[in-house]
């Protein structure tokens, strides 16, 4: 094994990031996702071409190398979609952002004044909306997707997984 | 595939001193003690086999046999670890699209407006109990009667800021 196929995956995460600020800045109308998707499968390529020993031979210690390689490059890069998620998504990163921007500080009114329930309303609704997961008849909000409650289902397994008596509501 | 064993074994040993951990009692401040659980878990795993490999030889056919393939192993367990840790939140505390959506997939053919989810979805469900997690987690602090944001938490806002500007994307939540 060589030191670029120990650590293709690394390799293959900067391509990702390096290739998904591009696709973000040349391509805005793809949208987060779509950059990230781009990022993604460009750091996939890398990881594959770094981690294949060459001249390419198939061999059990290859399959090896390759597919730890792979496996890491997913685990990285499923940890960067999560920190893309959180600087989109997150209440506590927006809220740190507000205090950050604040240094004198913020009382409680003066920061949920700033980012309220309402906001946070609105944004989910407009992305459920765009997402097709809502739909919109009359003022009034329905059901059409379903990938949001089988994303529902997968993480009242896992809290069954991780919490012995799975915690309330937050 | 050593290197995809250990790797893999050596996260899953982090995992389950968490596991372990949590269902005997949910720690306060879970952000760090998540972090302290997986690290702590693995390493107590690589101590072990580097143990068992000095008193027990046969058992080294077991480990990684060059320092390249220990550091794909160790990138392996630290990538599964990553990607566990940044998925937490998404289990301990309810996301909001997630309820926004069942709430409407509950009401079927009635639908539900604005101004009803407005009822549910006020600041005290949705915004305070975030502001009461920076706190127990360290990166908001209490100053007489107003909030700032700690060193830590400083850090985290302004970096998250600059990596929005550099995506060219504004704020979030």
């Amino acid at each position: 094994m060589t030191l670029a196929q120990a650590l293709a995956s690394l390799f293959g995460l900067s391509a990702n990031i390096a290739i998904q600020v591009l696709a973000c800045r040349l391509f805005p109308s793809r949208g987060l996702l779509g950059s990230i998707m781009l990022g993604f499968g460009a750091g996939l390529v890398v990881t594959l071409a770094l981690s294949a020993p060459w001249p390419p031979r198939l061999d059990a210690g290859t399959i090896g190398t390759v597919l730890t390689s792979v496996i890491t490059y997913a685990a990285l890069g499923f940890s960067f979609f999560h920190v893309n998620n959180m600087g989109e998504t997150a209440r506590r990163i927006r809220l740190l952002r507000e205090l950050v921007e604040s240094p004198a500080g913020l009382t409680e009114a003066e920061l949920l004044s700033r980012y309220g329930s309402r906001e946070v309303l609105d944004r989910r609704l407009t992305r459920l909306l765009a997402t097709r997961q809502l739909g919109e008849r009359d003022g009034r909000y329905f059901a059409d997707g379903s990938t949001v409650r089988s994303f529902s289902l997968m993480i009242g397994i896992a809290k069954k997984l991780v919490f012995k008596n799975p915690p309330a509501p937050r | 595939m050593i290197a995809l064993a250990f790797g893999t074994a050596t996260f899953l040993a982090g995992l389950v001193l968490h596991l372990f951990i949590w269902r005997v009692r949910v720690p306060a401040g879970t952000t760090r003690a998540l972090a302290l659980c997986l690290l702590g878990g693995m390493l107590a795993f690589v101590a072990g086999c580097a143990l068992a490999g000095l008193h027990f030889p046969p058992a080294r056919a077991l480990f990684p046999d060059s320092l390249l393939q220990f550091a794909q192993a160790m990138l392996l367990a630290l990538s599964l670890a990553c990607a566990y840790y940044t998925s937490y939140p998404a289990v301990e505390v309810e996301s909001p699209s997630l309820v926004i959506a069942s709430i409407v997939a509950a009401r079927g053919e009635r639908g539900i407006s604005r101004a009803e989810l407005l009822e549910i979805f006020n600041d005290s469900a949705v915004v305070t109990p975030r502001i009461r997690d920076l706190l127990s987690d360290g990166m908001a602090e209490m100053c007489g009667d107003r909030l700032k944001a700690t060193a830590k938490g400083a850090a985290l806002g302004r970096a998250f800021t600059r990596w929005r500007a550099l995506l060219g994307l504004g704020i979030g939540g």
